[in-house]
């Protein structure tokens, strides 16, 4: 009898477990979720000049590791009614002389009520009173900052603001000389504060802590190992020892290669793609640097779009799978590549920005759904750090080094990581795509798919052909019939001149007996 | 009745000749056009390539306008800043073309303001020059010459040589406007002594300056010094005096070295797009096998992937002023092996010659726009004011090299005899007749070499400008020197001055 009405039960919460997925529309959840988060990013100065100069453009590269899409404003250019379209706004304040005069946005920020995350100096009274915040303004100051397992001593600041008191979630610490302590930041339900900032030193790093709690971020994040500036005129043999020896040591890793875009089939692409393949079936994972941009305005008109597709169609060709693109960050801040070129990628590593050419610049970015943050290794060399920090990166980070001429360098920095124990992921191993109109190129779970067919990573290297025909041969119309004309031709020449001598002679003959009598 | 017409026309002929000599007609008629076409609106001049920067920064200017990049190959921008504090940009190119912007700045400074500079000063300053460029070149070839031939070859002159093709690079920054002038006072100068017209002390004194000009104003331009040094050689026997065949000989000493002196100074630094071309478009583009080529080079056969490629591509796989270049690409080769390896290698040479021929009678560059943005006009859009002759010379010029050889033989061949007669004769001035035009053919010439070396067949069309103007100088002396019956035979001997 209980055995049955154990049964009973058991199919009824069967059957509403069976009509609640049926009413649940699955797909819509997934929308939801995959749809990016957008931020609005207002900043009252960029601070050019200062040593602040710089922080807002390393925030943007921060939060795109995020996958966030982020509209980038000054305070000064808000328009009325915009902080009800978001859910995420920061503001960073970098001059303390600088009050918000922008009454359109006071009024809005009054009525604001989603997550607002302050960064600087002039801190809103409803950031105060949420956080219960109590500070204190300190001139030039020398302190050490803490977060995590990286600490790095005496970094100055030109005034700083220290939190006294506070409700919620710390983050970090700064202590001074003089025994003043304070956290880096703090947030609690959605309202978050962080009083210093600057670009190039451990608070870029840090704020990423503080935004990962922020936003609610909860992926796992990894630890890559990036090498660029790779061309297809780099030493290829270097290359390849490079991967030997990673492969050797366990160290998967990534190489982002310069596109070109002509000579596909000429064998010195060939050769660079022969060398990708051999990277590539030593655990190296190839994504597709962005092409160098023309300083000026060209007067050739190229679609980007094309030109990525038929380079990624080529090394697709000769079994090369790559799985992203590399790009400085500001690529993602304009609307022309990320129209034309980028939509093939859903995997980005951003590097720092160093020579900005826009083509169409955009103040709203592009989000991708995974994304590196890419810092070098003489970043994080001038903090403390314990080697386990470097696996728990709050973002998706890649540690970028140059491939260059310089041996001792690669050396170098193919012992720092055969001598870390870090344990680097394999991008392989996430879910990556790359679409062109003719081919689907996937990772997943460490294997590499092209259109779907599983791609044997170790096949054997194909010898490349130093044979090539660079200059087609013209088609020879009439070439027998030419043959035989100027042979014709020949003939009758040396006829005509033997005749002319003929004459000449004759000529000369009658000319001397004439006269000559 | 067409006795009643001549009469009439010669009467015409003889007032005016009584007012206006053939050369000032022309030097009116050219001054005249070029001031509808300059200084009315719309106004006329050349968009920036972006070379302008190199040339402006380094003599006080700077760009005002925040979109100029915008601007580029499309828009002429007419006004640009002058710098009021110390300018740290050092001359980044040593130019005769400075001397020009600087005067045209203090100009500006003069009469109009001493922040904004109108580029329309400059413009000022070449148009006179070029006036009167243009009236010792007529004079050169209708002085003491019949009216009847005097005024046809002065209409011609008008024709060609107030083409817009030409007078819109005053309104630029581009130093073929320098070109332009001093290579037709080189030319006059030559001619003038030739015909024994002014005093030869003042015309070797234009002679000297204006080659001296014209070689400095540019790298490219280095073979000028040297080639008219040597063509010059007979110039030195012209006159009898000793002090004179010492000024002369110096003179022509002065130019070599002055050609030598402006290959050595003009600092490498803008050199590496045209060197990234000068192999990719050049030594590698007509090469059977690239990788071969390359290794000749000692470079990394790997290059060969650049063959073909365009630095002004939107997109391209490396930057041109990057370290992997410089250090395994630039520092390969010079003028003087790529020099070598064509002479080594001629069939390759003359293909390259055969496309250079392709661009070498177009007068205006295709790419650059010639009106100001408030003109309204289309991007890139170029006048049609007064540039019958560039269109045509565009449109029909048999562009091959072959026609540039026949050209050469022609025009060596029409001069040919009087050369002879005044050999014969030991006649120097008339024996410098044909040295001259010969001399004026191997600049243009050496235009065309030099790009092809230099460049590749990148942006051929601005950089043979030197060989489509001597083309027209040379060929206008001719159909001037047919008209008034002085092809064959020299001039008649003028009084001694």
């Amino acid at each position: 009898m209980l055995f049955k009405a154990t049964n009973k039960i058991l199919l009824l919460f069967m059957i509403v477990l069976l009509a609640m997925i049926a009413i649940v529309p699955a797909p819509l959840v997934h929308a939801e979720s995959t749809k990016p988060v957008r931020v609005l990013l207002l900043y009252d100065s960029l601070a050019k000049g200062t040593s602040k100069s710089g922080n807002v453009e390393a925030l943007q590269h921060i939060l795109a590791a995020y996958s966030v899409t982020v509209t980038l404003q000054s305070f000064d250019n808000y328009k009325q009614g915009e902080l009800q379209q978001y859910t995420k706004v920061i503001g960073i304040h970098n001059v303390a002389d600088i009050s918000i005069t922008n009454q359109d946005f006071v009024r809005d920020f009054t009525q604001y009520k989603g997550s607002y995350l302050h960064i600087g100096t002039n801190v809103p009274a409803m950031v105060q009173s949420k956080l219960n915040l109590h500070t204190r303004e300190v001139n030039v100051d020398t302190f050490r900052l803490s977060i995590d397992d990286f600490s790095q001593q005496a970094i100055q600041a030109e005034a700083l603001t220290y939190i006294t008191a506070y409700e919620g979630n710390s983050h970090g610490l700064i202590s001074s000389r003089s025994g003043r302590q304070s956290p880096f930041g703090v947030s609690q339900n959605g309202i978050a504060y962080i009083p210093y900032f600057e670009k190039g030193n451990l608070s870029e790093l840090a704020i990423g802590y503080v935004l990962r709690d922020w936003l609610g971020w909860t992926n796992e994040s990894n630890t890559y190992v990036v090498f660029k500036e790779i061309y297809p005129f780099s030493d290829l043999e270097r290359l390849e020892k490079l991967a030997d020896e990673l492969y050797e040591a366990g160290i998967p890793f990534v190489v982002s290669a310069r596109p070109i875009f002509i000579n596909f089939d000429y064998p010195a692409t060939k050769r660079y793609f022969e060398t990708l393949k051999y990277v590539q079936s030593r655990n190296g994972n190839i994504v597709v640097n962005v092409p160098e941009i023309y300083a000026i305005l060209s007067p050739l008109e190229r679609d980007l779009n094309k030109s990525f597709e038929l380079f990624i169609d080529a090394m697709v060709k000769q079994g090369v799978a790559p799985l992203g693109f590399g790009a400085e960050m500001y690529w993602t801040y304009d609307q022309y590549f990320t129209n034309s070129g980028l939509g093939l990628f859903d995997t980005a590593i951003l590097f720092q920005n160093k020579e900005i050419k826009h083509k169409a610049q955009d103040y709203t970015s592009k989000s991708f759904p995974s994304t590196l943050y890419s810092l070098q290794l003489d970043f994080l060399e001038q903090f403390e750090y314990r080697e386990k920090a470097l696996t728990d990166f709050p973002m998706n980070t890649a540690i970028t080094f140059d491939f260059n001429d310089n041996g001792q360098e690669l050396d170098e920095a193919v012992k720092w990581l055969r001598d870390s124990w870090v344990t680097f992921a394999d991008l392989k191993y996430g879910d990556h795509t790359v679409t062109t109109k003719a081919n689907t190129i996937r990772s997943s779970g460490g294997s590499l798919y092209i259109n779907d067919q599983l791609i044997d990573l170790a096949t054997a290297r194909e010898e490349v052909s130093e044979e090539f025909e660079y200059k087609p041969k013209v088609e020879k119309s009439f070439e027998r019939w030419f043959n035989v004309q100027n042979k014709v031709f020949i003939v009758i020449i040396l006829v005509t001149i033997v005749a002319f001598g003929g004459f000449f002679i004759i000529g000369y003959r009658l000319y001397k007996r004439k006269y000559f009598k | 009745m067409t006795e009643s017409v001549n009469i009439r026309v010669k009467s015409i002929l003889i007032s005016l000749s009584r007012y206006v000599s053939p050369a000032m007609l022309a030097a009116a008629g050219v001054l005249i056009v070029t001031i509808i076409a300059l200084f009315v609106p719309p106004y006329i001049g050349m968009a920036d390539n972006g070379d302008y920067s190199r040339i402006i920064y380094s003599n006080g200017l700077y760009i005002l306008n925040p979109d100029y990049k915008t601007h580029f190959f499309g828009y002429f921008v007419k006004e640009y800043g002058i710098f009021q504090h110390f300018n740290e940009h050092a001359a980044a190119l040593f130019s005769s073309h400075s001397y020009f912007i600087r005067l045209a700045i203090w100009l500006n400074e003069l009469f109009y303001s001493d922040q904004l500079f109108d580029v329309r000063f400059q413009t000022i300053i070449f148009l006179a020059l070029y006036t009167i460029a243009i009236y010792l070149f007529i004079e050169s070839l209708t002085w003491k010459v019949p009216r009847k031939y005097g005024y046809p070859i002065a209409l011609i002159a008008i024709f060609v040589f107030a083409d817009t093709a030409y007078t819109a690079f005053f309104n630029s920054f581009f130093s073929e406007s320098i070109m332009l002038i001093m290579t037709m006072l080189v030319f006059a100068a030559g001619l003038l002594m030739y015909r024994n017209r002014y005093n030869d002390y003042v015309l070797m004194t234009v002679f000297f300056i204006s080659a001296l000009i014209l070689t400095t104003s540019k790298q490219q331009n280095a073979p000028v010094g040297v080639i008219l040094a040597v063509t010059g050689v007979v110039l030195v026997f012209i006159r009898k005096e000793r002090s004179f065949r010492i000024w002369m000989s110096s003179i022509l000493v002065a130019l070599f070295l002055s050609g030598i002196g402006t290959y050595v100074l003009i600092p490498k630094e803008f050199v590496n797009i045209n060197a990234y071309h000068a192999m990719t478009r050049g030594v590698l583009m007509e090469s059977e096998d690239p990788e071969a080529t390359l290794k000749a080079f000692g470079i990394d056969k790997q290059y060969a992937v650049l063959n073909k490629s365009i630095y002004f591509e939107p997109f391209t796989t490396v930057d041109v002023d990057s370290k992997i270049l410089e250090d395994h690409f630039y520092s390969k080769y010079g003028f003087g092996s790529i020099l070598a390896y064509y002479l080594t290698n001629p069939a390759q040479a003359f293909k390259m010659l055969d496309i250079a021929a392709k661009h070498a009678f177009t007068i205006r560059p295709p790419a650059m726009g010639n009106y100001e943005l408030s003109a309204g006009r289309e991007f890139g859009e170029q006048t049609r004011f007064f540039s019958l002759y560039s269109n045509i010379k565009h449109a029909l010029a048999p562009k091959t090299f072959g026609f540039v050889i026949l050209w050469v033989i022609l025009i060596v061949g029409l001069y040919m005899p009087s050369f002879i007669t005044a050999v014969k004769a030991k006649h120097m001035r008339h024996i410098q007749r044909l040295p001259l035009i010969l001399g004026m053919m191997l600049l243009g010439l050496s235009g065309i070499f030099v790009s092809i070396i230099g460049a590749g067949d990148a942006d051929l069309s601005k950089h043979e400008f030197l060989f489509t103007l001597v083309f027209d100088l040379v060929t206008f002396v001719a159909v001037a020197d047919a008209i008034r019956r002085y092809l064959w035979r020299s001039d008649k001997d003028a009084a001694m001055q």
